[in-house]
């Protein structure tokens, strides 16, 4: 935790890429067990915002803190901070050419040392977890998306991390399986997991967010309780997006 | 009402679906086409054997009353095989004619094809005919002289083989070494590619293995310095190696180039005993990690025995071949297939080898890292092959004083190109993977050099290896221009051999000989390609 209490600090963050100007000055500020939800329309920066909270992309100016880490410090070690961070990504990124198991074991082994034996029996839980202990031997080219996108998450929460992102997790899945997702996340954002989630889906932003964010053209044009949020929008970029999109 | 999902078994489509497809015209255009192409070539075989195909002459004949092709020219005239030309025409012809209608009656589609497969195969069978035609009006008899005298391979072939044949005992003995060196460097190989490739516990054993290698160093030069007092063995043989260490040209005595052949020789004799020591020590470390039994998974166990079963094996059959090259001082074609192997095996191990690290720096983000690369990648291709092999061989060796041969100048400069080239295949591959790959790695707290370890080179190398096999065959057939620098007799390469020969007998033959030497090479490799390329397309990922 940082010293105000907070899990997650940006303080005046701006990104260029070249001339474009994506993230134009962001404070958030995020505590332990909230889960914060992004919308927007595509473009906004939202995804962009994601990825710099584990500096998948560096800030051009500003601050990031991570539980007492001042993650855009030059001298701190980033590879130990991500490790506490887990992130789930729209295109599920499994490796192709590990099974399902030793894609949750590679970092359990090489980034925590924890011995085969051990990193195999979290590998396990975790995977239960999310409902696929049958598909353990499995190779991701072998799994539907859904199940591929479950077995990302369980890769993420087997480094116990502090902390989960989630960019567009279910954007690339079939509708059908969108459900077996976010069923896994509500279970998680209720067992009391700090979450990070960009999402289209609008009602699982209502059920299960603490927080909305509304961000367009690289700003938090709006924000608040999601219930609040998606019946009284403020803002006139707000009421235009809910309307196009609820 | 029927809809058709019924049927769970798809239509028989097999080679009796094809012959109940056929009418007698099809199925008669067919045959005829397949006998068009077996008459000419048969016949051939038969007409050629029969006048034989070479003979001997006596002692002293001259060449143009008596030449050991005489029976294939007269065969190649013959009025036997002038039949069996104009035979083959006359079927051709008669396989077109009944194909013309089938053509007009056929009703199925394997009917069409068989018509086609008669008149495609007819047309080569005749095509063959006149190509014998045409050659019979040309200088026949000079030709065969020239070209055809099959006996000047076999006569190199049979001389060398009765000299190995007396000596195979010998040969087999001291192959035995290469074995057991051979059982002992796969396990290294397996370990370090198990290690590389594949994430696995092996690397934590790897340590404590190597920890014992170097321990099993250091106890056997003690074993020898002991050996001093004792008298034993094993001080006889650090004598031999401090023997082979010029001492006083390393004291400074002599001159440049002396003191430079002097510290080269000296540090390579060290090198290899340390190597020698490494290897035994780490099987030792290994044996004890088994026996403690910290590798009970059985799947470690069978995987290094199978590594060392293989090698051993592999390596037995190589010092054997090794032996019988040694037997064979004839600049026999043998000999230089082995030749043409150990330049182009070692300078792929070189090659690949090199090409990877390249690659990695000329990837790297910063312009400091990558310039170097770029400015090696692009120099080894902006030159030719050629060149490179000339300005190393008789350029940089005779002017540094270095004592090399040019057989390791070739070795160094084919491996050099092939990292040039190679490093570019990488770069493609691992460039291929996508970008999620590293990013998913990286948030999971991999630093970038585990990512590309375990993650992303694992996945490059499965797409990049069809492309390095293509460029391995290439190297095959670029060992020829080692021949430029002068190699002797026994080190010399296919293409080498078969000038040799070629310069002594002014026969053409020895150069098809040399062909077929690099086609016996090349040909199972590019089969290699074909059955690679085929697994990684079907199926899952893993090819390895």
């Amino acid at each position: 935790m940082n010293e105000d209490g907070t899990l997650i600090r940006l303080d005046g963050i701006h990104k260029w890429f070249g001339d474009l100007h994506v993230l134009r000055g962001i404070d958030l500020a995020i505590v332990p067990q909230e889960v914060v939800v992004l919308i927007g329309p595509s473009g906004s920066g939202k995804s962009t915002l994601l990825r710099t909270i584990n500096m998948l992309e560096e800030p051009t100016e500003g601050g990031v803190w991570f539980d007492g880490i001042e993650l855009t410090h030059i001298r701190t070690d980033l590879n130990k901070a991500r490790a506490r961070m887990g992130m789930v990504f729209q295109s599920f990124n499994l490796f192709p050419h590990l099974k399902a198991i030793e894609n949750l074991t590679l970092a359990l082994i090489k980034v925590l040392g924890l011995s085969r034996e051990e990193a195999i029996g979290l590998a396990r839980e975790q995977l239960a977890h999310v409902g696929l202990s049958d598909k353990a031997d499995s190779y991701p080219s072998q799994l539907s998306g859904g199940q591929q996108q479950r077995v990302a998450i369980a890769r993420a929460l087997a480094m116990q991390p502090t902390l989960m992102l989630f960019d567009e997790a279910t954007s690339a899945l079939d509708p059908e399986l969108v459900g077996e997702v976010l069923r896994v996340m509500q279970e998680l954002a209720e067992e009391g997991m700090t979450m990070v989630v960009v999402t289209h889906e609008m009602g699982f932003a209502r059920e299960v967010g603490n927080r909305l964010l509304f961000m367009d053209q690289g700003v938090i044009m709006e924000e608040g309780l999601p219930a609040d949020v998606f019946a009284n929008p403020q803002h006139e970029r707000t009421k235009e997006f809910l309307s196009q999109v609820l | 009402m029927s809809l058709g999902v019924e049927r769970l078994t798809p239509p028989d489509r097999g080679i009796r679906y094809f012959m109940a497809q056929q009418n007698g015209w099809s199925w008669a255009s067919f045959w005829m086409g397949i006998g068009t192409l077996v008459m000419v070539m048969l016949g051939t075989l038969v007409v050629l054997t029969a006048h034989g195909w070479t003979q001997f002459c006596p002692e002293g004949a001259k060449a143009t009353e008596c030449s050991p092709t005489d029976p294939l020219a007269e065969g190649l005239m013959s009025r036997g095989l002038g039949l069996v030309i104009i035979a083959t025409v006359i079927l051709g012809v008669a396989t077109w004619v009944i194909s013309v209608i089938s053509m007009r009656v056929y009703q199925t589609k394997p009917a069409k094809e068989a018509t086609l497969v008669g008149i495609v195969l007819a047309a080569q069978g005749v095509g063959f005919a006149g190509f014998l035609m045409w050659f019979r009006g040309s200088d026949v008899d000079r030709f065969a002289r020239n070209f055809l005298d099959v006996r000047l391979i076999g006569d190199h072939i049979g001389l060398v083989w009765s000299k190995i044949t007396a000596q195979f005992g010998a040969i087999a003995e001291a192959a035995v070494p290469w074995a057991i060196n051979m059982a002992i460097a796969g396990l290294l190989v397996w370990i370090v590619w198990r290690m590389v490739v594949s994430d696995n516990p092996v690397a934590e054993p790897i340590r404590t293995v190597l920890l014992a290698g170097t321990a099993a160093i250091v106890l056997g030069l003690l074993l020898d310095v002991t050996g001093l007092l004792t008298g034993n063995l094993a001080w006889l043989r650090i004598t031999e190696r401090i023997g082979e260490v010029n001492w006083g040209t390393l004291l400074g005595t002599g001159s440049r180039a002396d003191h430079v052949d002097g510290l080269a020789q000296g540090i390579g004799s060290l090198l290899r005993f340390a190597a020698l020591w490494l290897g035994y020590g780490a099987f030792a470390g290994i044996c004890y990690r088994i026996l403690r039994g910290d590798w009970r998974s059985d799947e470690h166990i069978r995987g290094a025995v199978r590594a060392m079963l293989i090698l051993a094996g592999s390596g037995y059959v190589i010092g054997i071949v090794k032996g019988m090259v040694v037997t064979a001082t004839l600049p026999s074609f043998a000999a230089g297939a082995w030749n043409t192997l150990i330049l182009s095996v070692a300078g792929a191990a070189i090659g690949f080898g090199g090409g990877l690290v390249l690659s990695l720096f000329a990837m790297s983000s910063r312009a400091v890292v990558r310039a170097p690369a770029r400015i090696y990648i692009n120099f080894f291709r902006g030159t030719p092959l050629i060149w490179q092999i000339s300005f190393a061989g008789m350029g940089i060796v005779p002017a540094l004083h270095l004592n090399i041969s040019p057989y390791w100048v070739a070795i160094m400069v084919l491996g050099l190109n092939l990292a040039a080239y190679s490093a570019e295949v990488y770069r493609a591959g691992i460039q291929s993977i996508e970008r999620g790959q590293m990013e998913a790695s990286r948030t999971l707290g991999l630093s970038y050099m585990q990512s590309l370890q375990y993650v992303v080179v694992p996945q490059a190398i499965r797409r990049v290896i069809p492309p390095l096999l293509n460029e391995f065959v290439i190297l095959i057939k670029d060992t020829s221009l080692v021949s430029i620098l002068g190699l002797t007799l026994s080190q010399k390469e296919l293409l080498g051999v078969g000038r040799t020969i070629y310069s002594s007998t002014f026969d053409a033959t020895a150069w098809l000989g040399a062909a077929a030497g690099f086609l016996i090479i090349t040909l199972p490799m590019i089969r290699i390609v074909t059955i690679v390329e085929r697994r990684m397309r079907s199926g899952l990922t893993s090819v390895i």
